[in-house]
C-alpha cells in the first residue's frame, strides 16, 4: 500500500469547489423569457447576510476537512454540507421573489452556475463523509438524504415558484403531466415488450446452437445504429404500409408518431436483455442442475425451480440497463412526433427558450435516476440469499 | 489467426472504401431516392452534399473522442496511482452515476449554458464520452495482477516504466473497449447535434421531418447507420489486436 492517508483530499476539493462557486453568478435576472440576462454575484443575489452565511458554512467545511478524518468530524462535515444545500436553496427561493419586485411582469430570475456548482461541491463533501461513515447506517442515510429531502419538500411547497423553470411549468401543468405519462407509456411499454421478446430470444439462443449466432449478430448491429437513424429508417416503410392499407391508420400506425418510436425502443431494449438471459442461463453450475435431476425433478421443474430463480437477477439487470437507456431514447422520439418529455426539450431548442429546455431535460434525468434506483432495488430483492451480491 | 486478422483488416478497408465511394456518388443517391419517392419534388438535402455531411459528422466525433481519450485515460491512470487513490471511489461512482443520465439530456443542458452550435455539441459529447473511458481505464488497470507488478518491480522497473511497459499494455484491451463504447455513443448523440446547429448527418433527417420529406430522412439515416456499423467493426478489430490472454486464439 502507498503512504498513509492523513488528509481527506476529497472533502478538501469539495470545499474548494464550493468556495469557488461563490465567485461566479448565483442568479440571473432576465428582462423576458428569451432575452439574455444580467448575471448577479453572490451578494447581489442573496443579500449580505445570506451571502456571508453561505461563505461561513463553506469556510467551516474547509477548515474541518483540513483538520482531520475522524468518524465524528465526518458526521459534522456531512451535516454542514447538507446545511449548505438547504440554506442555498432556501435563500435562492426567497430572493428570487424579491428580485422580481418592481420588475416587469415578463421578467424572470433563473439559477446561475454558482448555485449548481455549490450543489456539486456539497455533494462531493457528502460523498466523502459517507465513505468515512461506513460503520453507522443511520448517520450515513441522514447525511446522504437530508438535504435532498428538504429540497423535494420545498419544491412541492412552491418555494421556488419565482424561479424561471417553475414559471415555465406553471400554466403548463396539464401538458407536463400528459407528456410525462406519454413518456412513461413509451419507455415502459417498449421495455415490457422488449423483455418478453428478449427473454424468449435469450432462452432460444441457449437451446439452439444454430439460432445463437444470428440472434447476437442482429441485436449487436441494431444496437450500434444511431437512434435518430433507426427512427428515420422505420418511418419510410411504415408510411408506405399505412398508404397501402389505410385501415392501419385507425390503429395509429403512420409514418411518424408512436409506432416507429415503440418499434425502435423495443429493438434497442433487446440486446441487454437477450445477452443477460443468455449469460444467466449459461453460467449456471451444471452440478446444481444435476442435483435437481437427482432429486427427481422433471425438465420443467428444473427450469422453473432452479434455472429461473438463479438466472433472474442477471436478467433483471439487463432489464434495468434497457429501461434506463429507453428513458433517454424516448426523449429523442419527440422529434418524430411521439410526444413525451422530449417535446419540451425540442420545443425549447426551437424557441431558444432555455427554461423550456430545462423543463424537459431535468425531469428526463430525474426519471432515469428513479428508474435506475427502482430497478436496482428489484434486482436486489430478486437475488436469492445464497447467491451473494449476484452482480456488480 | 494472424491470417484471419489480416483478412478482416482487408475486408474492413474495402468496406470503408466502398462506403466513401457510395456517399460520394451523388448521382446514384439521387436516382435511387427519385425512384423510391417519386412524389417528392426534391430528394437531396440542399444545404450540403452527403460527403460534406458525413465529414461534418466524423469531425464532431473525432474531435470529441480525442478530447475524451486525452483527458479520460490520464484521469483513470491518476486515480489508480497512490497520489490520486483518495479520489478513486468518487470518480468511479461518478462514472456509473453519470451513465444513468440520458445523452440527449446532457446535450440539451449544454445549450442554456453554452449556446448553440458545434462547441456545445463537442463539449457535451466529450463529457458524456468520458464516462466509459474513465471507467474502463480504471477497470483495466485494476485487473493487472499484483504478482505481475511485483515481477516488474523486481526486475528493477520504476513505477513509470511499469506503467508504460506492463500495466498499460495489459489494460489496453479493456481501455479500448471503453473508447469503443464512447465513440459509438458519440456517433449516435452527434445526430441530435443537428438540432442545436452542429450539422452532420442528423441535419437531413431533421429537415426531412420538418418539411415532411421522406427522401431527406433516408438520405441521412442510411449513411448514419452504415457509418456507425463500420466504426463499430473497425474498433472491435482494433481491440482484438491487444488480446494478450488465452483468448488470443479466437
Amino acid at each position: 500500500m502507498g503512504r498513509l492517508v492523513t488528509r481527506d483530499s476529497v472533502a478538501i476539493s469539495g470545499s474548494l469547489i464550493g468556495l469557488a462557486s461563490l465567485l461566479i453568478g448565483w442568479l440571473t435576472l432576465k428582462p423576458s423569457r428569451i432575452a439574455a440576462g444580467t448575471s448577479l454575484n453572490l451578494f447581489e443575489s442573496i443579500g449580505w447576510v445570506g451571502g456571508l452565511t453561505v461563505l461561513g458554512l463553506w469556510l467551516a467545511c474547509l477548515i474541518l476537512s483540513l483538520t482531520g478524518k475522524k468518524e465524528r468530524s465526518a458526521v459534522t462535515l456531512g451535516i454542514l454540507a447538507n446545511l449548505i444545500v438547504i440554506a442555498s436553496f432556501l435563500l435562492v427561493g426567497l430572493f428570487s421573489g424579491k428580485l422580481l419586485e418592481g420588475e416587469a411582469q415578463i421578467a424572470r430570475v433563473s439559477l446561475g452556475a454558482g448555485v449548481w456548482i455549490t450543489l456539486a461541491g456539497a455533494y462531493v463533501v457528502i460523498f466523502s463523509a459517507r465513505q468515512t461513515l461506513r460503520g453507522s447506517t443511520i448517520w450515513r442515510n441522514v447525511v446522504s438524504w437530508a438535504g435532498l429531502a428538504v429540497l423535494v419538500f420545498l419544491l412541492i411547497e412552491g418555494w421556488f415558484q419565482d424561479i424561471s423553470i417553475m414559471t415555465e411549468f406553471s400554466g403548463r401543468e396539464e401538458r407536463f403531466l400528459q407528456e410525462l405519462m406519454q413518456h412513461i407509456f413509451l419507455f415502459g411499454g417498449s421495455v415490457a415488450v422488449g423483455t418478453l421478446l428478449g427473454i424468449s430470444l435469450g432462452i432460444w439462443a441457449t437451446r439452439s446452437r444454430r439460432a445463437e449466432a444470428p440472434i447476437f449478430f442482429t441485436t449487436n448491429i441494431t444496437q450500434t445504429i444511431p437512434s435518430l437513424a433507426l427512427f428515420g429508417l422505420l418511418i419510410a416503410p411504415l408510411s408506405a404500409l399505412s398508404f397501402a392499407f389505410p385501415v392501419l391508420r385507425e390503429f395509429g400506425i403512420r409514418g411518424v408518431g408512436v409506432a416507429p418510436a415503440v418499434i425502435a425502443l423495443v429493438i434497442y431494449s433487446l440486446l441487454p436483455i437477450v445477452r443477460n438471459t443468455y449469460v444467466g442461463l449459461r453460467q449456471l453450475d451444471p452440478a446444481v442442475i444435476d442435483a435437481g435431476r437427482g432429486m427427481g425433478m422433471s425438465r420443467a421443474q428444473i427450469f422453473r425451480k432452479i434455472e429461473v430463480p438463479l438466472a433472474a437477477p442477471l436478467v433483471l439487470e439487463g432489464v434495468r440497463t434497457a429501461s434506463v437507456q429507453s428513458v433517454g431514447l424516448a426523449a429523442i422520439a419527440a422529434l418524430i412526433g411521439a410526444g413525451g418529455l422530449g417535446w419540451f426539450i425540442f420545443q425549447g431548442l426551437g424557441q431558444a427558450a432555455a427554461d423550456l429546455i430545462l423543463l424537459g431535460a431535468i425531469p428526463v434525468i430525474v426519471l432515469a435516476l428513479l428508474v435506475d434506483a427502482i430497478m436496482r432495488t428489484i434486482v436486489r430483492v430478486a437475488t436469492p440469499k445464497g447467491l451473494g451480491k449476484g452482480n456488480q | 489467426m494472424l491470417r484471419r486478422q489480416l483478412n478482416l483488416w482487408i475486408l474492413l478497408t474495402v468496406l470503408t472504401g466502398l462506403f466513401v465511394w457510395l456517399i460520394a456518388s451523388t448521382g446514384l443517391w439521387e436516382a435511387t431516392l427519385r425512384f423510391l419517392f417519386p412524389q417528392e419534388s426534391q430528394v437531396l438535402h440542399p444545404r450540403a452534399s452527403l460527403l460534406v455531411l458525413v465529414w461534418e459528422h466524423v469531425k464532431l466525433v473525432i474531435l470529441s473522442s480525442s478530447l475524451t481519450v486525452l483527458v479520460g485515460v490520464p484521469l483513470g491512470i491518476w486515480v489508480t496511482r497512490p497520489s490520486g487513490r483518495n479520489f478513486l471511489p468518487i470518480v468511479y461512482y461518478l462514472t456509473s452515476f453519470g451513465q444513468t443520465f440520458p445523452p440527449v439530456a446532457v446535450l440539451a443542458l449544454a445549450v442554456p449554458m453554452i449556446g448553440f452550435g458545434v462547441i456545445p455539441t463537442v463539449i457535451a459529447l466529450f463529457l458524456y464520452g468520458l464516462l466509459p473511458v474513465v471507467r474502463n481505464t480504471i477497470a483495466g488497470l485494476r485487473a493487472v495482477s499484483q504478482d505481475v507488478l511485483d515481477a516488474a518491480y523486481g526486475m528493477g522497473m520504476s513505477r513509470w516504466q511499469a506503467l508504460i511497459r506492463v500495466e498499460m499494455p495489459l489494460a489496453a484491451r479493456v481501455i479500448l473497449a471503453g473508447i469503443h463504447i464512447s465513440v459509438i455513443i458519440n456517433i449516435g448523440t452527434a445526430m441530435i447535434g443537428a438540432v442545436i446547429g452542429a450539422g452532420g448527418l442528423g441535419s437531413p433527417i431533421i429537415a426531412g421531418l420538418v418539411q415532411d420529406n421522406l427522401a431527406y430522412i433516408i438520405e441521412g439515416a442510411v449513411p448514419a447507420a452504415m457509418l456507425a456499423v463500420l466504426a463499430d467493426r473497425l474498433l472491435a478489430n482494433l481491440e482484438r489486436l491487444f488480446a494478450y490472454s488465452a483468448e488470443k486464439a479466437r
